[in-house]
């Protein structure tokens, strides 16, 4: 991991668009079948009118923005929590987004505390949150 | 099964562990879960949201998640990195449920022991479902 971020700092953004065939793909491996992600005649008359992602499929987003930031350090000692704001809906343009909030260092670990947010196209928040990183610094 | 920890590598513990429900995170599994979240592999390790991802699968029966459930919250904490080929087992617990109006709020925890017996992630999840 790259040891020099600093409080402020941003992440690289990651954007994707949710066709309904990606959030079917996702179905299929999770194995979550909700007809709310998947069927948009059951969708269209629930509260939500329309087929929404998984919220896990976001996650899963979110997961790859630290992974491009700080590589297998998120996948071996990484804390995370995230509200769903909001839902996210078929052929939404979704963009991930991150920025260091704190940078601690004890001489023997440095940890990044990164303040977190997903939004669509209309710039509403659908997701926010932060995430720890904590590296060795030897390591 | 609450006395598991990362500490503990007695036989007993490994017995215990094969009372709970198993996912192994082979190539296939692993490559299938990639490919559809437009993810790619590093270090050959397991990203860790497909840990939880195939914890909710594998405990739905027994946490009583119900199929229209939705994420409004989702915690994790990864104590081990968790390289593609290894047997996840899970162990799940409705910590809190609540009903307000129509909608009913249920609080999840999931720990995630590999084949050692040894805690690599532990999850906490909070789904609503409209009655």
């Amino acid at each position: 991991m790259n040891l020099d971020w600093k409080p402020g700092d941003i992440l690289p953004t990651i954007t994707k668009k949710l066709t309904q065939e990606k959030i079917t793909r996702y179905a299929q491996v999770s194995g979550d079948h909700n007809p709310i992600h998947t069927n948009e005649k059951f969708a269209r008359h629930t509260p939500f009118k329309g087929t929404i992602a998984h919220g896990m499929l976001l996650l899963a987003y979110v997961s790859q923005l630290l992974a491009e930031a700080f590589g297998a350090s998120w996948y071996s000692r990484g804390k995370l929590s995230l509200r769903f704001k909001a839902p996210a809906y078929t052929n939404d343009i979704i963009t991930i987004s991150g920025q260091i909030e704190s940078v601690e260092d004890d001489g023997y670990n440095c940890k990044l505390v990164c303040l977190l947010s997903c939004y669509n196209q209309e710039d509403k928040i659908l997701i926010n949150g932060t995430a720890e990183i904590t590296e060795p610094k030897n390591g | 099964m609450t006395h598991l920890s990362s500490q503990l590598y007695t036989s007993h513990v490994l017995d215990e562990l094969k009372e709970l429900q198993a996912v192994n995170f082979d190539q296939a599994l692993v490559s299938d879960y990639i490919e559809a979240v437009e993810g790619k592999l590093i270090d050959n390790l397991v990203p860790p949201e497909a840990i939880i991802c195939f914890a909710l699968k594998a405990l739905e029966g027994k946490l009583d998640i119900k199929p229209g459930m939705i994420h409004t919250s989702q915690g994790l904490e990864i104590f081990k990195p968790i390289d593609i080929g290894a047997t996840i087992y899970y162990n799940g617990q409705l910590l809190k449920k609540t009903k307000k109006l129509d909608v009913e709020t249920s609080l999840f925890k999931v720990d995630a022991f590999n084949q050692d017996g040894e805690l690599v992630l532990s999850a906490i999840s909070t789904l609503v479902s409209p009655e």
